[in-house]
């Protein structure tokens, strides 16, 4: 069976290439464009890893990265933080909250985050 | 007659007075470059601590003179005496309170460029990602097969691409530097090990760059304490000057030694050189030799900014010798990881 991915994104176009990429993997991925969304979709279709943005409308992924860890249904799904924040705090705090890996967009090239993906699956 | 003479030989005397006092008071200002710095603050005079400071030194003086020989002449009453410098504490509280201020004025501009260097680069970041990953997708086949050209001017994109984002993490660092945020996670590592894997990482581009490098290694290096990234980022930037300034054809030699108490990396080039008058300037923020403009070799004047504040954060030096037209020796040394480095870590 397919892997399911859950992608929390509020950037279009980045939600698209990604999410594009991801399924040409062979990854079943759902999109949600803020927060609350997110929240939702995590548990209607029970994903076996979120990307996790952190600006976003509605909800912060702060915010969706303490719930989705504060629930005991949910806190063993890894969750990849995909941001343009850079601060050590931030890292601090969600590395701190339970996040599996904090990745700079920019930084990345797509090849690289979908390793990424498949090496947290694995584990 | 006698008499107008003598008030014309008054004026003549103050006048002259007037002249000599405004020249000293020339030759003053122009001794502590007032005007220019404040110039450069882009501050209004009375709101330039350069200024201010002279003035309220020069009342001082003037009022503590003014109430000596007052105060020694039986003339006047201590009163009075009392009375002015009562006036001369509250003329120099008052500019005392400008100069506080004036300096407050200039932290907040400061705290106002570093804020928009820092929000507009991390507005670009999005827009920069989408489009780095767009290309990757097509450059990838993902979104099916391309011809040689169409490869050809996407990749050239993706270069420009990379070069923006590159640029974006640099203006980052600086706002993170300037604002005293910049924070290194030092660990005990080995320099041999960063340097090979940066060149490795460099290899297509050194290939591009139609130049060939030689690397000297001593062998058995100590470790050293630093944050890996920024060492990475450092030696990166020192052999891509090193392979920008450099003739076609040229050679670019790298070697890592110990020295003393540190471990030394080197590049040695035989490219353009740094003219001597450029040299002081050279780890100054957004600063480029005027013979690198006209060779119309990409920079943007921060990576050595960049690295110089890194090294020197990790207890290190940075360096430099250069001849013009005869090329660059760039050095830099980091503390050798010794066991009382590893105790403060644990802490």
């Amino acid at each position: 069976m397919d892997k399911k991915i859950l992608f929390i994104e509020d950037e279009k176009s980045l939600q698209e290439i990604l999410g594009q990429a991801l399924k040409q993997q062979g990854f079943e991925v759902k999109e949600a464009l803020n927060g609350q969304d997110g929240l939702d979709l995590v548990a209607k279709f029970d994903p076996d890893l979120i990307l996790l943005d952190l600006i976003l409308p509605k909800l912060n992924g702060f915010e969706v990265l303490e719930k989705i860890k504060g629930n005991e249904a949910t806190k063993n799904i890894p969750v990849i933080i995909l941001t343009n924040l850079e601060n050590s705090e931030d890292i601090q705090r969600v590395l701190e909250l339970g996040a599996f890996d904090y990745l700079v967009k920019s930084n990345y090239s797509l090849n690289e985050i979908i390793n990424k993906v498949k090496g947290a699956l694995i584990k | 007659m006698r008499k107008n003479k003598e008030i014309y030989g008054i004026i003549n005397t103050i006048q002259l007075n007037f002249i000599f006092v405004s020249k000293l008071l020339k030759i003053f200002i122009q001794q502590f470059n007032i005007v220019s710095a404040c110039k450069n603050y882009r501050v209004k005079i009375w709101q330039c601590p350069n200024f201010l400071f002279p003035v309220m030194g020069f009342i001082t003086i003037l009022g503590m003179l003014t109430t000596y020989y007052l105060g020694i002449s039986n003339d006047i009453d201590p009163y009075t005496v009392a009375l002015m410098v009562l006036g001369i504490s509250t003329i120099l509280f008052l500019i005392g309170h400008f100069i506080v201020a004036s300096f407050q004025m200039l932290a907040e501009t400061n705290q106002i460029k570093s804020d928009f260097i820092s929000i507009a680069s991390h507005q670009l970041r999005a827009p920069l990602s989408s489009l780095k990953w767009s290309l990757e997708f097509l450059l990838d086949g993902r979104a099916g097969e391309l011809g040689d050209q169409q490869k050809h001017y996407l990749e050239m994109s993706r270069q420009d691409n990379v070069h923006m984002i590159t640029l974006v993490n640099n203006l980052l660092d600086v706002s993170r530097i300037e604002a005293g945020l910049m924070d290194l996670v030092k660990r005990p590592l080995s320099l041999k090990d960063v340097v090979t894997e940066t060149l490795n990482d460099l290899a297509e581009y050194i290939k591009s760059q139609n130049v060939t490098m030689e690397l000297k290694i001593d062998g058995d290096l100590p470790e050293v304490l630093g944050d890996r990234e920024k060492i990475k980022m450092c030696v990166q930037n020192l052999i891509d000057n090193a392979a920008k300034y450099s003739l076609a054809g040229g050679k670019v030699v790298i070697s890592i030694i110990q020295n003393k108490k540190f471990v030394e990396f080197n590049v040695q080039d035989g490219g353009l050189g740094i003219p001597k008058k450029a040299q002081k300037g050279i780890f100054q923020k957004f600063y480029r030799a005027e013979n690198t403009k006209s060779y119309s070799v990409n920079g943007s004047g921060l990576g050595l900014f960049i690295a110089r504040s890194n090294i020197e954060a990790m207890g290190g030096q940075i360096g430099f010798d250069s001849t013009e037209n005869h090329g660059s020796h760039f050095w830099f040394k980091l503390p050798i990881n010794s066991p009382a480095g590893e105790l403060n870590l644990k802490k």
